[in-house]
């Protein structure tokens, strides 16, 4: 009933008896997962050795982590399952209840407050983590093997958390209804220095252990040629450090679903997108030894999306980064999405088992502070100035790849994209050319709807719209033969439309061009309804209402951001269609687009706000 | 500010879109701001607003159809006045 079909595996199967044995019954998070039996196996292994097997923390302080931590990821998968855990362990529904609102006020001890604190952090804003969180935990009376368990617990949540909003698990009881505000973060929140500041060794003790004695050592030493710091720091707890290596070679190394350098790619990007230096220097080298060249895997580091990747595999790596980055807004779309480019169930379902394991090594490493393995090709910061000027310098580098100078576009470098765009419409404009009418006519079909809407933006007037469309397409008629397919027909069309629509403005209320129309005062727009919205807020009222609503709403933006709204937002065309079209810059377009749509926010946020609240004023 | 166009569009850098997301993660207002933004976008761009009425659509091919039909037959001004609506 998830997003994945189901496969039969029986009561022998082991995982299942060992769910039933230990929490009662076999959660839906593994029965979604029931294609590939070998992740469920390796799931079992890590939950085994991290959360049932009581050795320093008790099963109810891990428990607790993972239910704050669920609750502050808005899973309520994962909140239901596990306050169904700590009930059937004693604790009372109260505390429960207060513990997904605000742990601070459901009377548990004080170092067990401060436990809840570090794992809360060290999944929100794992880059904040550093020595004087851990210091805190031990001030609290903590060991570091009690430490390393929280953080476990907690890396351990972020695993379970994506896998189930991936697989979109339903819950195993009556969901929990989750508070409608995220738990505040307290304590230690506040920024700290540089990593480069700090001592350059991990947080916590850890002991000698030697591949020839510890089979998984040897198994990373054989695998990776090299035993990788992040689980060299993990050596109090042998038994995890087993069944870490048995789902890295059980979901990572196998290649019969999907092949292990996309899966190296999912946990690239991932890692850049969590900015963890560590895990991202490791898995580029791992697909250097998989002969992907540095540049390339750095690329995807830096955005996946001009990385020159066949369209599938940049299609996973969207899927992955919005179920790492986004969980609660993937939906079945995003499943179908990925069938239409010729995925397989079993390959989605490991493409969502490797995120969730990504999601599990980055907190991880965050928390346990390893070293990189190697010199980090490119170290992520907190500050946004240095992470933007790294951006900036691979771009740069592409650009000369591309032998274009360096310091003509902007900093994100949208703007380039090495493909070649073919006009749609290419064919039909031959034929128009070679004199067949019946060509035109095709043309105008594809593109009224397209006009007369560019038209009704610009003159608010159905009347002018129609007239205008009727005017445009006899202009596009009378000079294609001049169209040289420097831009799209389509955009040549909607860029004729616009000088109708100004032309007809102009003879009608003696307004301006869109240059000057109404930007002065939006220069020095600012959000006045701060107030949250709705959930739903498609839901509050019928289509038709909801249309007249956009329209009104449209129709009050001053001409020249409206314009820029409906060429992006209801035509659907690029950022640089757009552009091109209005005859303005992609940056200039850009500011125009950002404020249209915070105008437009404006105006219909007084329908869609919250109810109970006033809108409030910054 | 162009950083929020670019991350409404999902158009921004890794590393970016997670500082923006450490700072949402924080910030209230932003969070609420941002969130609107988006269901803004969801809205317009499902709204259908201001589709081309059938009978608009094909008054006016028909009218296109016939000038342009015309104009092969000597007319050089096609984009002359339209017909008044009957």
């Amino acid at each position: 009933v998830g997003f994945l079909p189901e496969a039969e595996l029986g009561e022998a199967f082991w995982p299942f008896s060992f769910f039933r044995e230990h929490f009662g019954f076999i959660p839906n998070l593994f029965r979604a997962q029931t294609l590939l039996p070998r992740v469920i196996e390796a799931e079992a292994k890590i939950a085994d050795a991290i959360l049932l097997k009581e050795k320093a923390l008790s099963r109810r302080q891990k428990e607790c982590i993972l239910l704050a931590v669920s609750a502050a990821h808005r899973n309520t998968y994962c909140v239901t399952a596990h306050c169904q855990m700590l009930r059937t362990i004693g604790v009372a529904d109260r505390q429960l209840r207060q513990m997904t609102i605000d742990h601070r006020g459901a009377g548990l001890p004080r170092p067990d407050v401060a436990l809840l604190d570090f794992g809360l952090k060290l999944t929100r804003q794992p880059t904040r983590v550093s020595r004087q969180d851990i210091d805190g935990l031990r001030r609290h009376g903590f060991e570091d093997e009690a430490i390393l368990e929280a953080i476990l617990t907690a890396a351990f949540t972020d695993f379970v958390c994506t896998l189930s909003e991936g697989l979109d698990a339903v819950p195993d009881f009556r969901p929990r209804k989750l508070p409608s505000k995220r738990i505040p973060l307290r304590g230690n929140v506040r920024p700290r220095a540089a990593h480069g500041h700090e001592t350059p060794k991990p947080y916590l003790r850890a002991v000698e252990l030697r591949p020839e004695a510890f089979a998984p050592f040897a198994f990373f030493r054989e695998t990776f040629g090299f035993i990788p710091n992040i689980f060299r720091a993990q050596t109090l707890r042998p038994d995890v450090l087993e069944a870490e290596a048995e789902a890295l070679r059980t979901v990572l190394l196998t290649d019969d679903v999907l092949p292990r350098v996309q899966k190296e790619y999912i946990l690239l990007a991932i890692s850049a997108a969590n900015l963890n230096t560590y895990c991202v220097a490791v898995h580029c080298e791992m697909l250097r030894a998989l002969g992907i060249p540095e540049d390339e895997s750095d690329q995807i580091a830096v955005n996946h999306r001009q990385a020159g990747l066949p369209v599938a595999d940049a299609a996973l790596l969207d899927f992955a980064l919005k179920l790492s980055q986004h969980p609660t807004e993937v939906g079945q779309e995003d499943i179908d999405r990925l069938r239409t480019h010729g995925f397989t169930d079993e390959q989605i379902l490991e493409s969502i088992v490797m995120t969730g394991l990504t999601s599990y090594l980055n907190t991880l490493q965050m928390g346990l502070g390893t070293v990189p393995d190697f010199e980090p090709r490119r170290v992520f910061g907190v500050q946004a100035g240095p992470a933007r000027k790294a951006a900036s310098r691979a771009g740069d580098e592409m650009l000369n790849r591309l032998g274009i100078p360096a310091g003509l576009t902007d900093v994100d470098q949208d703007v380039v994209r090495p493909v070649v765009v073919t006009d749609p419409d290419g064919d039909l404009v031959a034929r128009v050319r070679g004199g067949d009418v019946g060509a035109f006519e095709e043309l105008v079909r594809r593109h009224q709807r397209r006009i007369y809407r560019t038209l009704i933006g610009i003159t608010g007037n159905a009347e002018d719209a129609e007239d205008g469309t009727q005017n445009a397409f006899l202009k596009a008629f009378e000079r294609i033969g001049k169209f040289r397919g420097a831009a799209r027909f389509s955009t040549w069309l909607v860029r004729i439309a616009i000088n109708e629509g100004i032309q007809r403005l102009r003879t009608r209320k003696k307004v301006t061009g869109l240059d000057d129309d109404g930007s002065k005062g939006a220069e020095e727009f600012r959000p006045r309804q701060v107030q949250a919205w709705d959930d739903n807020p498609e839901q509050l009222y019928s289509k038709a209402e909801m249309r007249e609503l956009v329209e009104k709403s449209l129709m009050k933006l001053p001409a020249g951001y409206r314009m820029v709204v409906m060429l992006r937002d209801l035509e659907q065309l690029s950022t640089e269609e757009a552009a091109k079209a209005l005859g303005l810059g992609v940056a200039a377009l850009k500011s125009r687009l950002l404020r249209g749509r915070l105008m437009l926010r404006e105006a219909l946020a007084p329908h869609f706000i919250s109810r109970g609240k006033g809108p409030t004023r910054v | 500010m162009a950083e929020l166009a670019n991350f409404l569009d999902d158009q921004v850098a890794a590393e970016i879109r997670r500082e923006l997301e450490i700072h949402l993660a924080h910030c209230r207002t932003c969070q609420a701001l941002y969130d609107s933004a988006r269901k803004t976008l969801t809205i317009v761009t499902e709204s259908h607003s201001f589709e081309l009425p059938e009978e608009v659509s094909s008054r006016i091919l028909e009218r296109i159809m016939s000038k342009v039909r015309g104009g092969r037959q000597g007319r050089s001004n096609p984009s002359g006045r339209p017909r008044k609506r009957h």
